[in-house]
């Protein structure tokens, strides 16, 4: 694979991830979703009440994605998700639905750059982060993200990228 | 009442396939893993009418688990349906030639969920109550 200017991946994630979580949440529940903000940051810091990270690898490129909704926003997000009011919304559900959620979003981005690329990428399983505010630590200090910024009915969701071809 | 086993790591997952699965006339096993779908197949397999199975799950994953259902001969006419992120067109030609009957993408509709269980499973078993 042809080696890829950062601008011109980034530009390419971006677009595959805008339309996964558009897809995503709007498939699974019924949601509209507008891209607010997209921009680089120095850090991976979790940005919501409940976070959840997911690592892709593959033969030409490996990264990080990771989505943080606020407790409200997640109840709300559950709540269709399963069809039922925001009152009979249980905890394990909302940890359970952002762990779901990343990895449908990941799924679907990965098929996208699977056929850009044309060739495989694997998922691991998510992991689940409570609290704001926490950081991952990678080592790697040359290490740069994308935050993108969401909008739902004037709340705001969060998911920071790191994706790196080679 | 035969039953239909949902297997995922996802409890959420689980839950949204509930309803669509009742809708059909069928009771709901649950499994968190491709293990605990053996041992639920173990038990209940001669009533278990179809498989919904995740890809990607801990313990033992959903091709795998797929590859075991089919290798047992008390198991293997049971209909397995992929429910999965893996949309990739390579990795659902090899599971279909694993001997998975449906193949469903995550994010999926419940209209989608329906028509694809519907055409795993015999039709004079499907009961509109």
């Amino acid at each position: 694979m042809q080696t890829q200017s950062r601008n011109a991946l980034d530009a390419k994630l971006v677009h595959n991830l805008m339309d996964s979580v558009t897809d995503v949440l709007g498939i699974m529940a019924g949601t509209s979703v507008t891209l607010q903000d997209v921009k680089p940051v120095k850090s991976f810091k979790f940005q919501g009440d409940i976070s959840s990270v997911i690592g892709i690898s593959g033969e030409h490129g490996e990264g990080l994605f990771a989505l943080s909704f606020s407790e409200m926003l997640t109840k709300l997000m559950v709540s269709r998700l399963l069809g039922i009011p925001k009152e009979d919304v249980q905890r394990e559900d909302m940890i359970d639905g952002v762990g779901e959620l990343i990895n449908m979003i990941s799924g679907r981005t990965k098929v996208a750059l699977s056929q850009e690329d044309n060739t495989l990428y694997n998922l691991s399983l998510p992991s689940v982060v409570l609290g704001e505010g926490n950081e991952l630590e990678t080592g790697d200090t040359e290490m740069s993200y994308l935050l993108l910024s969401f909008d739902i009915e004037g709340e705001l969701f969060h998911l920071q990228v790191n994706f790196q071809t080679y | 009442m035969p039953y239909i086993l949902s297997v995922d790591d996802s409890r959420l997952i689980r839950k949204i396939m509930t309803g669509p699965i009742q809708a059909l006339g069928y009771d709901v096993l649950e499994a968190a893993d491709g293990l605990e779908c053996l041992a639920q197949l173990k038990v209940h397999g001669k009533d278990v009418a179809l498989v919904l199975l995740d890809c990607n799950m801990p313990n033992l994953d959903g091709f795998e688990t797929l590859k075991s259902i089919k290798a047992d001969p008390t198991l293997s006419h049971i209909p397995v349906m992929m429910v999965t992120t893996e949309g990739e067109r390579e990795k659902m030609i090899v599971t279909i030639k694993a001997g998975a009957s449906q193949y469903l993408t995550k994010p999926f509709t419940e209209d989608e969920l329906l028509t694809k269980m519907m055409e795993c499973l015999p039709q004079e078993s499907l009961y509109f109550g």
